[in-house]
Order: C-alpha cells, then sequence, then structure tokens
C-alpha cells in the first residue's frame, strides 16, 4: 500500500514540474495564455511562438526566470489569475480599470486598437452599416466589451456571438456563419492577410487600448518584469520583435 | 525534482463567508435573470426537440436493425456504431464548424445543436428499442404470425406496443442525459444555459452564474430521475 501511494506521489510530482527548463535557468513560472491568437501567441510544430511568447522568453531571460506556458481559453486567465494557478499571464491583454481591479498589469508593452473585420464584398462599409448583422467576438476581450457597447448605444441590433478563441470566430466568418468580427486590430490585419481576400479590415475602432502582461495582485515578480520591460524597450529588442512579428516598426513604444 | 502537491490549499479562502460571496451572489442572479431564464428555455426547448425527433429516428433505427435484411441493417448497425462510439463534442463541431467545407452550411446555432443533439440521441435511443422489443417473448411473434398476421402487422400491433411500456423508464434515463449534454453545444457559441453562465461570469467575474445554471439542471432533471426509478419499480412489479 505504501508503495503504491509512494510511487503515485513520484508520478504526481513529475506531472506538477511541468517540462524542465528550457536551458535560460532561474525558477519556473507557470504562465497561462490563449495560444490560438497569431501573431502574438500561437503553434508552430507544436510550439508556442509569437510577440507575445519572444517577449516573455526575453523578460524571463533577464528577470531570471523560466516560463513554462500553458494553453488556456482567455475568459478563464483572470480568475486563474486571482486563485495563483498561474504566475503570469501575457495574452494581448489589455489594461482595463475593471481588470485591474481583481489582477495587476505590467507597465504596458503593446498599442492596440478594436477593429471590424468582415468580407469585401458584403455591402458593410462602417460599424453604422451593420443593422442587424451577427457579430462575432472571442468571448471575455475588449473586443465583446467593444460590440457590446455598440449594442447598447443601438448602433447595431443584431446578435453578438461568443467563441471560445478567436480561430473559431474567423472560421465562422469565413464559413459565412456570421457577418462581421470585432476584434484587436492587429489580430483581425493578421487574418485578413491570410485569408486570400475573404476577409477585410472594414474599419479602425480607435480604442487606444494597452496590453500588458497579467500578474496576481502584489506578486513580487511584477517589479522584475517591469525593469526587464522597461531595459527591452530602451535597448532595441522591443523593436526587433516587434518587426518581427508584425512587420513594420512600431509607431511608438508604450509608456 | 523536489517533491510538490498537485493541490495547493488556502485556507484563508475557505470560509463560510467567501463561499457564500463567491458561489451565491444573489446580486448576480437578479441583474442576470431574464437572461439565464431566456437560456434555461433554450436549452429545454433544445433538449424536447431532440429528444421526440430522436426516438422517431431511433425507432425506425431499431426496426432496421433487428429486421432479418442485412441491406437494412447493415446500415443500421454503422449508423449506431458511428454515433455510439465517437465523443458527442466532436459530432457538434464537425456538424457546425466542418461541413461547410463541403457545402452543407447551418446558419442557426439552434438547429446546428438539434441536429447533433437528434441524430446522437436516435443511435442510444435506437439501442433501448431494440432491447425493449427483443424482451418481448417470442411466442408473441410466433403466436401472431400463427393467427394469420403479417411481419409487419404483428410488429406493429403486438411487439412495439409492449415494447414502448418497458422502453419508457430507460427513454427517461435518456432524456436527463440529453439535457446535460445540451451543454455541450455551447461549444460553437449557443447561449444556451452554460454559454450564458459562462457569459455573465466573464462580465462579473462571479462563479455565481455557474452555480445557479447547476441548479436550473437539477431542477429539471432530478425529478425526471426519481419519476424513471418510480417507473421502473412499477413496471418491475407487474412483471415479476
Amino acid at each position: 500500500m505504501f508503495v503504491l501511494a509512494a510511487a503515485l506521489a513520484a508520478t504526481l510530482a513529475a506531472c506538477g514540474g511541468g517540462g524542465g527548463g528550457g536551458g535560460q535557468g532561474g525558477e519556473d513560472v507557470t504562465v497561462a495564455s490563449d495560444i490560438a491568437y497569431p501573431p502574438f501567441e500561437f503553434e508552430r510544430d507544436g510550439e508556442p511562438v509569437g510577440f507575445d511568447i519572444d517577449l516573455l522568453n526575453e523578460v524571463g531571460k533577464r528577470a531570471g526566470f523560466t516560463p513554462e506556458y500553458q494553453n488556456v481559453t482567455f475568459d478563464g486567465i483572470i480568475n486563474g489569475l486571482r486563485n495563483n494557478q498561474y504566475d503570469v499571464a501575457i495574452s494581448s491583454m489589455t489594461i482595463t480599470p475593471d481588470r485591474e481591479k481583481r489582477i495587476d498589469f505590467s507597465e504596458p508593452y503593446f498599442n492596440a486598437d478594436q477593429s471590424l473585420l468582415a468580407p469585401g464584398d458584403a455591402g458593410i462599409e462602417s460599424v453604422d452599416d451593420l443593422g442587424d448583422a451577427t457579430v462575432g467576438v472571442q468571448l471575455g476581450t475588449t473586443g465583446e466589451i467593444t460590440a457590446r457597447e455598440f449594442k447598447d448605444e443601438g448602433t447595431i441590433n443584431g446578435e453578438i456571438r461568443t467563441f471560445d478563441t478567436i480561430e473559431d470566430a474567423f472560421n465562422a466568418l469565413e464559413n459565412g456563419q456570421i457577418d462581421a468580427i470585432i476584434n484587436d486590430l492587429a489580430v483581425s490585419q493578421y487574418e485578413a492577410k491570410n485569408s486570400d481576400g475573404n476577409a477585410e479590415i472594414i474599419e479602425v475602432i480607435p480604442t487606444d487600448e494597452q496590453y500588458g502582461i497579467a500578474l496576481p495582485k502584489d506578486s513580487d515578480l511584477r517589479q522584475d518584469i517591469n525593469e526587464a520591460l522597461a531595459e527591452i524597450k530602451e535597448d532595441g529588442t522591443y523593436e526587433e520583435i516587434y518587426k518581427k512579428w508584425i512587420g513594420r516598426a512600431p509607431e511608438e513604444i508604450p509608456r | 525534482m523536489p517533491f510538490e502537491w498537485p493541490v495547493e490549499f488556502d485556507p484563508s479562502r475557505f470560509s463560510l463567508q467567501n463561499i457564500r460571496e463567491q458561489y451565491l451572489d444573489s446580486g448576480v442572479i437578479f441583474e442576470n435573470f431574464d437572461t439565464l431564464l431566456q437560456a434555461f428555455l433554450i436549452t429545454v426547448g433544445l433538449a424536447l426537440l431532440a429528444e421526440i425527433l430522436g426516438i422517431i429516428l431511433g425507432l425506425v433505427l431499431a426496426l432496421m436493425k433487428i429486421g432479418r435484411s442485412k441491406i437494412l441493417s447493415a446500415p443500421a448497425q454503422v449508423y449506431i456504431d458511428v454515433f455510439r462510439g465517437t465523443p458527442l463534442l466532436i459530432q457538434i463541431i464537425f456538424i457546425y464548424f466542418a461541413t461547410p467545407n463541403i457545402g452543407i452550411r447551418i446558419e442557426s446555432l439552434f438547429f446546428a445543436g438539434l441536429v447533433a443533439l437528434t441524430l446522437n440521441s436516435a443511435a442510444y435511443v435506437a439501442e433501448i428499442f431494440r432491447s425493449g422489443i427483443q424482451s418481448i417473448d417470442k411466442g408473441q411473434m410466433e403466436a401472431g404470425r400463427a393467427s394469420g398476421l403479417t411481419y409487419a402487422q404483428t410488429m406493429r400491433h403486438i411487439i412495439v406496443p409492449q415494447a414502448f411500456r418497458r422502453v419508457i423508464p430507460p427513454l427517461t434515463n435518456e432524456f436527463v442525459m440529453l439535457i446535460k449534454d445540451t451543454s455541450i453545444v455551447s461549444v460553437i457559441g449557443l447561449e444556451e444555459l452554460l454559454r450564458s453562465a459562462r457569459v455573465i461570469q466573464s462580465a462579473t467575474a462571479s462563479a455565481t452564474p455557474l452555480v445557479a445554471a447547476a441548479v436550473f439542471y437539477l431542477a429539471i432533471c432530478l425529478p425526471l430521475i426519481y419519476l424513471a426509478n418510480g417507473l421502473e419499480r412499477r413496471l418491475n412489479r407487474r412483471t415479476a
């Protein structure tokens, strides 16, 4: 009986330890991310890649920790941080006052806006043309919040359909099951570029959002992350990562 | 590697007061009650329609399967195997996200869910009917045939009506499964009970909507479970 219990405990410990260090040294830090959000976080050959991943790996290198990525649904991240299931989250998450009541953020690392994505030939030229159209959003995102604000104002009257991942929403748009998507500009731009002309950015919806690295309240890691982030913005690494994934130089570096 | 417990426990948050605040926040429910109620009606409507259509399709499949014609029984068997042998989640995702690839586009989420649940429950209902029909004494078929009825007439007037009574308890249990399975349709975005609870949870950061959804499911499933148990007992007494 004891042997069995010991074997079980050993197995659990091995599972709990995760995949081991990635050669960066330092402590392992559990990082939550909705890894279906190109170009910020997505999978290539089974590994997480993207703007956020490069950025956080660089932060970890300088702050002395090794990120262990956990692929989760976006709407579960805040709750998971609050319950200390994750140490850090990087998932193109906009810093909002509402979210700041529940979790902490690093200094901003990306300037973002919302956008309206739709087929170019659907006769939709702006948000005002949406009328009764079905609008897809990802659950829990600022895209969802923006869409619901439009609905409250009466600018749009149709159904707002929530998806677990933005990939599901893109898929539904491509299939013609929804009429448009309200989502982060950079991600919808990436989709538009890869959609063979099926979807276009119809309108940029300026919201002046900024992404931040999310942390549980009063995390010891916050100061280290901010210092590393400041260095990365300062020494040109930020611009390098930006060019690699966004395809052009940043207009300005978020402060 | 040092030993790490796979579960962490924070005693400071494990108090009656916190449990009440996190799980039983009545304010959140009052503010969103209409939304939840509407979602509940979608859940019940979806389950009811899928059950009715599933019974019709399931009975057809059962009769095909027990007949002597291979041309009928083989496809029925394949159908039942495929739908019982694959997860409902795959069936739903396939029906909504993958059929457009071959030109079949389901516009309505409700209809997509209804199709998936009907096709799935029909496979289970078919098995229930098959075992119900086969549980009727062979002598009845022989007697029917001996008195000049055809196979189809004996089935229709003698066997199936008796089988129907016997399958009511397992069909009720199947209906309970179906009600709970409607929650899987939330994956394609239909705002049934679970999705609606998750949308409110994401907006309010409260776990209370999930508890409320669970209570709604219980409110409809528990009476049905006890009803099925009672019917089963009565049936056993009568046939014992």
